[in-house]
């Protein structure tokens, strides 16, 4: 009979168990330990990015083994831009921005290697704004609160579990404000709080303000999830698919209002989605994810006049447009390979139909097509020309 | 809110009304007779009893018809001295019930609610830190405690604390509530009191602070694995706050329910650890009862209990109405 490559034996599992156990202690440990600042204080690579990753691995430690669930991403976000990250359910988008936020569940979820480079803005003791430079991988979690809201905002994808239903809508933002100003008083933070409930476009800030969560619709909901995440005035707002759960009208205006405040805050937007649409509309540079990794990456022009990796195509055949006239969607063949145990070459060959011999062997690097283009396929390396 | 309250008081007598008429039948057909046993009692003794006489104390303990209709008119009797107020007189004790109650619910109570207050304090704690650091030694060493608690039986863990601290430390007495010997008075007689009461409410302490411990535990992974929870730390609160706040405020909901199964609980008396440490508790009263067929203070006790259940469950939906904004009483 042959080997079942989904069937583990006891012996395999307690293997494996033990295997993570070790590396889970020591990763949590490390996340836990008590340093100084400058341990994690680094320099950026390009002062005009408000965030780069380079080479983030964040695993899963699970009964099967480990998942990479993010494989060596690299990318950057510039400043006052708007950064889209698309990909397939489960190629590791949301896990990459979790990454950033350092909200990966332990102690299963670890960062396990990779640097996250954010340029902090921070008021010194003499109200001097001054820029620090802090790698987000190696913060230990008891200092996360400096980046946490008040720099780096998240806007989640469930508008309706994403509120504490036994707190007041009120007493939830007022929390953002006493948690950045220290010794804000009540009225200060009901101020703010009614200040951003208006800056979202919310039309009767007094009710909202004092309902519960359970009281208000979804598209409401993710209103108040947005200045919740705005109250801090954040540099970096990263929308995890924030508009998925809710309804296209609502959706058009949910993107209105990013891009508006996007403006009026002067900061970045990471917006993670699996929709082109919102993508084309918002995004000034575009990531392309596949399984844990980058595959292709550029300006919103260049993804979608010119894309080059095979799965990029794909995925613009695959939107449905108006003006064809089949009945059918495209849609491209096979599945995403087994999170654990991936092989070797090209994650994508399997499905891909512009296969070349090479494919079988390294996973491709990544090849430059223009100054801000680049794919990772060898179907674009100089000696295929 | 009156008005929910008003309605469900009134649905609260038909309940009752029904629990009284199960557990008469029920005590009616069970395979005890008082009579019987207070004849036994007398033959022993020499004297003869004639049939007569026998037939006129079933009578007169209005136990002389068995069938049907003659349980019903026993009921109906019963009912009927309820609807004055009176509860009867125990066959065994030759007192009115309603008074035996009161007199034997104090002991059952204080233990029953020291017990209670401290495992609370205990097992919240404790369900909260294993949740928190879920798969941790901790975790693991606080739960494999809990459980060799939970898995103990009262009559065997009792005796084996009885043993210990008692006869073979002597730092507190074995059994009773107050020490006959003596005649104390004031603070004394309550250091008395505690002295007696030490082992007992430790026993009874240690055999429930599992079961709370593990709800609190399932509650708490629960809510810190949902979304609102990422939300608090994403906002950039601190563990502590995101735990004492965002989380256990959710957890407290269904602690807050399980609160209705406690108000009996509170006034019934543990019935086992009071026969191990012969406290004169309500619960070794109810027990002796039930052994010797007692039928109007077994109906009293259980009556009671009956409507303790249900103002708990009344009280617990209220309480529900107040910790969770979600619900709303109508």
């Amino acid at each position: 009979m042959a080997k079942n490559p989904n069937y583990l034996s006891g012996k395999e599992i307690r293997a494996i168990a033990k295997e993570n156990a070790k590396v889970m202690k020591r990763l949590e440990a490390y996340k836990h330990r008590k340093c100084d600042e400058s341990e994690y204080l680094t320099e950026m690579k390009d002062k005009s990015n408000i965030l780069e990753i380079e080479n983030l691995n964040t695993y899963f430690f699970t009964e099967q083994g480990v998942v990479k669930a993010v494989n060596g991403v690299s990318l950057n976000i510039p400043k006052n831009a708007t950064v889209g990250i698309v990909g397939e359910s489960g190629c590791g988008k949301s896990v990459t921005s979790m990454s950033v936020m350092r909200l990966i569940q332990g102690p299963t979820g670890q960062i396990y290697s990779g640097e996250i480079r954010f340029n902090a803005t921070e008021k010194a003791d003499d109200d001097r704004v001054v820029e620090k430079v802090y790698d987000i991988a190696k913060m230990p979690m008891r200092d996360i609160h400096k980046i946490r809201g008040n720099q780096i905002a998240m806007i989640f994808q469930e508008p309706m579990t994403s509120l504490n239903p036994v707190f007041t809508i009120g007493q939830q933002l007022d929390e953002v404000t006493f948690i950045n100003k220290k010794g804000a008083t009540k009225e200060e933070a009901k101020e703010k709080s009614m200040e951003m409930l208006n800056l979202v476009g919310i039309a009767a800030p007094d009710r909202v303000y004092a309902a519960f969560p359970h009281e208000l619709s979804g598209g409401m909901r993710q209103r108040v999830m947005i200045a919740m995440a705005l109250a801090a005035d954040p540099r970096l707002i990263i929308a995890d698919e924030s508009t998925t759960a809710l309804d296209v009208t609502i959706q058009a205006q949910i993107l209105d209002l990013l891009r508006d405040l996007k403006d009026k805050i002067d900061g970045s937007i990471m917006l993670i989605t699996h929709d082109l649409g919102i993508i084309a509309e918002m995004a000034d540079y575009v990531i392309v994810m596949y399984a844990g990794k980058v595959i292709e990456q550029g300006t919103a022009k260049e993804i979608f006049h010119n894309p080059m990796h095979p799965y990029t195509i794909g995925l613009q055949k695959s939107k449905p447009t108006l003006k064809s006239d089949s009945d059918m969607l495209f849609n491209i063949p096979g599945n995403v390979p087994n999170p654990v145990n991936m092989p070797d070459h090209c994650y994508f060959k399997e499905r891909c139909d512009m296969c070349l011999k090479k494919c079988s062997g390294d996973y491709p690097g990544m090849v430059k097509v223009s100054p801000t283009h680049y794919v990772a396929c060898h179907l674009y390396e100089e000696d295929q020309k | 809110m009156l008005k929910y309250i008003l309605k469900r008081l009134l649905v609260s007598v038909l309940i009752l009304l029904g629990v009284s008429m199960i557990i008469y039948f029920l005590i009616r057909l069970m395979p005890v007779d008082f009579i019987q046993d207070k004849i036994n009692a007398i033959n022993q003794g020499g004297a003869t009893v004639s049939e007569e006489t026998v037939k006129n104390m079933y009578a007169m303990y209005g136990l002389g018809d068995d069938s049907f209709l003659g349980i019903l008119k026993g009921y109906f009797t019963w009912l009927g001295a309820l609807a004055r107020f009176d509860l009867g007189t125990s066959f065994v004790h030759q007192q009115p019930v309603a008074s035996i109650i009161v007199s034997h619910m104090g002991t059952s109570f204080a233990v029953a609610l020291i017990a209670t207050i401290f495992e609370f304090m205990i097992a919240i704690p404790l369900g909260i830190t294993a949740a928190t650091h879920q798969y941790s030694i901790r975790d693991y060493v606080v739960t494999v405690l809990v459980m060799i608690g939970i898995s103990l039986p009262s009559f065997f863990f009792g005796n084996v604390l009885k043993d210990l601290l008692s006869m073979k430390l002597g730092l507190f007495p074995p059994s009773g509530l107050i020490d006959a010997t003596a005649s104390y008075t004031g603070i004394q007689l309550l250091g008395d009191y505690f002295m007696h009461l030490f082992i007992p409410i430790l026993t009874v302490v240690i055999l429930s602070i599992g079961a709370r411990m593990r709800m609190t535990r399932t509650n708490m992974l629960e809510v810190m694995n949902s979304d609102y929870i990422r939300t608090a730390r994403a906002k950039g609160l601190s563990e502590k706050v995101v735990i004492n706040k965002h989380a256990f405020r959710n957890t407290l909901i269904p602690l807050v329910t399980s609160l209705a199964g406690l108000l009996p609980s509170l006034f019934s008396g543990a019935i086992i650890t009071e026969q191990v440490f012969n406290l004169p508790g309500i619960g070794n009263v109810a027990l002796d009862a039930m052994n010797r067929g007692d039928i109007p203070f077994i109906m009293g006790y259980n009556m009671f209990l009956a409507l303790l259940s249900v103002l708990g469950v009344l009280l617990a939906d209220l309480m529900y109405g107040i910790v969770d904004p979600r619900v709303k009483l109508e």
